[in-house]
């Protein structure tokens, strides 16, 4: 039986773009997992290919998915109590499991990287957050040697300009330069983001031609690729 | 580069991760402040000793600037007798400062 593939979203740094980030993810990844036309979500369990855990406190993830219903995707609250068992329940019924932690190391951050299959590290460009990418990525190398498992962790640009291109390609080396992986795709600065987790609405399915909508394609197509996923 | 395939990774059951991990939530987690163990119940005992010994015990204190009752539970402790860290908080008054 092929295990249901886990992505967790750690900073030990808030306002890095996690919730943001996982809420674009599971919207694509529903809308290409269940191929299904329409947009909403029908309420039945059956069709919940994506699960999203939210283990922050705020629960801005699990309130933008309330808000927006979109098809296919389930969200749930974990504590850290609960997230281990509520992993192992959503691996059952979805084709892939998100998890969103709070900006801070914690314990569910910790059981969350133990769990993963994969473990993205949003950080924005600047040296501050070259530092808190190392102090997260860290944690998860030493709880895939704890757990004797070979878990992945990528560094994710986040909020880098849409023009600027050499400033982008500069904090990339600051980056590459401490080792931290990085991942091809970056999440561009863009007005259709930053109102996403509050209005419930994707820009896949805002704007499908927009410039976000096409961002977020070339997101999923590389996390689904990094989870070994069929694209 | 190429893609490498997923490793498939092992199965761990849930307790076995939160135990595995354990060391880390030591190492990397902001230290919950452990409640200072309870300062035992304080009372006036009252002893019989020499002169000698209560001026000698008063100076000392005197000279490292702390009350003879710690100064004396300090020595006690040494000598084996139930005595906690927080019993031995000086609780005396502070001079005040100008
Ligand atoms: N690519 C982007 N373009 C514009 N705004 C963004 C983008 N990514 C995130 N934001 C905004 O930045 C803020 C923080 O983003 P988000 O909530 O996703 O971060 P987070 O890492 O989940 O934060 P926390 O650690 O508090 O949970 C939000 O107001 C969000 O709308
Ligand atoms: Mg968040």
């Amino acid at each position: 039986m092929k295990s249901t593939p886990i992505l967790a979203l750690a900073s030990t740094k808030g306002g890095v773009g996690k919730t943001t980030l996982t809420f674009c993810l599971a919207i694509e990844m529903a809308r290409r997992l269940s191929g299904n036309q329409d947009n909403r979500d029908s309420g039945n369990p059956d069709e919940w290919v994506v699960e999203c855990i939210d283990a922050d406190p705020n629960r801005t993830l699990y309130e933008a998915v309330r808000k927006g219903r979109p098809k296919g995707v389930h969200a749930e609250i974990a504590t850290a109590e609960t997230l281990l068992p509520a992993v192992a329940a959503a691996t059952a019924r979805a084709k892939v499991v998100l998890i969103d932690l709070e900006g801070t190391a914690n314990q569910a951050m910790l059981y969350a990287c133990g769990k993963a299959s994969l473990v993205i590290i949003p950080a924005q460009p600047s040296l501050f957050d070259v530092v808190e990418a190392m102090k997260t990525s860290a944690v998860v190398a030493q709880a895939a040697d704890l757990t004797g498992r070979d878990i992945e962790a990528k560094v994710i640009l986040t909020r880098t300009p849409v023009l600027r291109q050499r400033v982008a390609e500069h904090s990339r080396r600051q980056f590459e330069a401490k080792g931290l992986p990085l991942m091809r795709c970056e999440l561009v600065e863009r007005a259709a983001f930053k109102m996403m987790t509050y209005t419930g609405q994707s820009p896949s399915e805002d704007d499908p031609e927009g410039g976000a909508a096409s961002n977020v394609a070339a997101l999923t197509d590389e996390v689904m690729g990094l989870l070994g996923m069929p694209i | 580069m190429g893609k490498r395939p997923m490793p498939a990774l092992p199965d761990i059951a849930d307790e076995e991760i939160k135990s595995r991990l354990e060391p880390l939530a030591e190492r990397v987690l902001p230290k919950r402040q452990a409640a200072p163990p309870p300062r035992a119940k304080v009372v006036n005992a009252e002893f019989l000793m020499p002169e000698t010994v209560k001026t000698e015990l008063k100076v000392r204190a005197a000279q490292r600037g702390i009350s003879a009752s710690k100064l004396l539970l300090e020595i006690l402790r040494e000598a084996g007798l139930p005595v906690t860290d927080a019993d031995l908080i000086d609780h005396r008054k502070l001079p005040r400062k100008s």
